[in-house]
């Protein structure tokens, strides 16, 4: 009898946590295969940081745990079998909504926090000791990209010409891990933010309908 | 005498009130229509016209009120009153363009393959985007296009295979010698997950080839599904202290030979470009009819 009392208690302490903690836009490796962070031919990527918005059912909710899919290129995905480092510093930064622009607003950490990775496909970055507790239902987590030497990476830029005798087209740009993936959800419209070179929040739709979120998912208590 | 004579012409007059002759005839060659149906539509029975496109009725007691239909593959049926038949015997069938070009291109006797991909050792094409075309001719005995076929490399990097891309077709540029105009104005759009060798059957958009030479172009789609990442050195012949470039390939890597004359083409993705003559071919062929 008191094996049954202590069985059923277990199950409903679990029951609780699984009711508390609740994955946003749960990601795994490989349902990630599409990033960001590339000079295109058709995109000049200059932004600072890349926001995704989340929606939570009640608000007051505490975030736990953030999760990040960046690319990392197999040994074997090259020319030359590369082992291209990896090892990256980047900013998290966890904003409210600003309500007169449904873009990130005020900043719910005192000040960004530092991740350094080195060659993970999903980075698992735990937030529980920073007890960030989400004010209203809305909510950001943005990637800040440090662009230092140690982050730096080039870009060959070409344009199909490559193959012309005498008219090898070719352009250089600068790169900076970590290139963030990209995923599609079952909607119309983009939560993916990103910053301007001019501090200036705006929706990033250049991949719809391909892409509709950044491949950051976040886990949340308290709903 | 004159009464056997009398009887012999009455016999005649009601044999020819009783048959309806007629020949079908091609309105816009004038040549004769062979093995035309011709049906009484309230009978319901009729008969064939011969090869010449003659045919011979017999008409029914009520036949003078009935209608005639003149049907034949490749034409526009035809209907007329038994009245209209016997006075003007001679019964012009319209061309249905349509129908026709169905008829042609399902005629596997005449069909035929042009080009092959003549594919080098370990060649294929590093695909940062926009077009690339091959040139065929269409020989004076075929018109129509029917498949297109591509061939692309899977092997040689570990890259996911699953593309999107569209086919292009136009005619010759006469300044350059290049692609041109284009000559099919539909879509063509391909879905293909891990096929090395891509048929296309074009059949459906009934494409028919009326200047040679012309082109057929692979328009690559530059959208998340298509893209892949790649690094490569520079340089030294990729010693490690060399500088690694990223780079972006999109599907599909199509496989390339030596060309012949001008045979091959790009359209780089940059805006504004325009179409250049490669040392290289893309792996295409067609099946035409």
């Amino acid at each position: 009898m008191r094996y049954l009392l202590f069985i059923s208690t277990l199950f409903s302490v679990f029951a609780t946590v699984a009711q508390e903690n609740l994955v946003l836009n749960g990601i795994h490796k490989d349902s990630v295969r599409f990033y960001i962070g590339f000079q295109k031919v058709n995109e000049q990527f200059n932004y600072l940081q890349a926001a995704q918005k989340f929606s939570t059912e009640k608000a007051g909710s505490t975030l736990q745990q953030v999760e990040l899919g960046r690319l990392i290129i197999p040994v074997n995905g090259g020319e030359a079998r590369i082992s291209e480092p990896t090892n990256t510093t980047f900013l998290l930064h966890i904003y409210d909504l600003d309500s007169l622009t449904g873009a990130p607003g005020n900043s719910l950490m005192k000040e960004p926090l530092e991740v350094k990775n080195r060659a993970d496909q999903i980075v698992k970055i735990d937030l529980r000791k920073y007890k960030i507790r989400i004010p209203g239902k809305t909510f950001f987590v943005s990637i800040e990209w440090i662009t230092n030497s140690r982050n730096q990476r080039f870009m060959n830029l070409s344009g199909n010409i490559e193959l012309v005798p005498g008219k090898r087209f070719r352009k250089t740009a600068f790169i900076y891990q970590p290139f963030i993936g990209m995923v599609k959800n079952n909607k119309t419209v983009s939560d993916a933010w990103v910053m301007t070179p001019e501090r200036q929040w705006k929706l990033y739709t250049h991949n719809m309908p391909y892409m509709t979120d950044l491949a950051i998912s976040a886990q949340v208590s308290g709903q | 005498m004159k009464a056997l004579i009398l009887l012999i012409l009455s016999f005649t007059n009601a044999y020819a009130q009783k048959t309806i002759k007629g020949t079908v005839i091609n309105e816009r060659t004038k040549e004769a229509v062979p093995f035309a149906t011709v049906t009484f539509l309230n009978a319901k029975n009729g008969a064939n016209a011969d090869v010449n496109g003659v045919f011979t009725l017999k008409r029914t007691d009520n036949g003078a009120i009935d209608t005639l239909l003149f049907a034949a593959i490749g034409y526009t049926p035809l209907k007329l009153t038994v009245g209209e038949v016997i006075r003007s015997p001679e019964v012009f069938l319209q061309e249905d363009v349509k129908t026709l070009k169905e008829v042609n291109i399902s005629d596997k006797r005449k069909e035929l393959t042009i080009g092959s991909y003549n594919i080098g050792n370990h060649l294929y094409f590093r695909n940062n985007g926009g077009q690339l075309a091959k040139r065929f001719e269409m020989p004076a005995t075929h018109q129509y296009l029917k498949e297109i076929w591509i061939n692309r490399n899977l092997t040689y990097f570990p890259f996911r295979t699953e593309t999107r891309f569209r086919i292009k077709i136009y005619k010759e540029n006469p300044k350059t010698k290049g692609p041109g105009e284009s000559i099919c104005l539909d879509t063509i759009e391909v879905h293909d997950l891990n096929n090395r060798e891509i048929k296309v059957d074009v059949t459906k958009h009934n494409i028919s080839i009326t200047s040679n030479p012309f082109f057929i172009g692979v328009e690559t789609i530059p959208i998340p599904y298509n893209e892949r990442y790649y690094i490569f050195r520079a340089g030294n012949g990729g010693a490690r202290e060399s500088t690694a470039y990223y780079e972006i390939f999109y599907q599909p890597f199509v496989s390339i030979g030596r060309p012949k004359d001008n045979e091959g083409w790009s359209l780089p993705l940059t805006p504004g470009s325009k179409w250049i003559k490669l040392d290289i071919v893309p792996a295409i062929k067609i099946v035409v009819n």
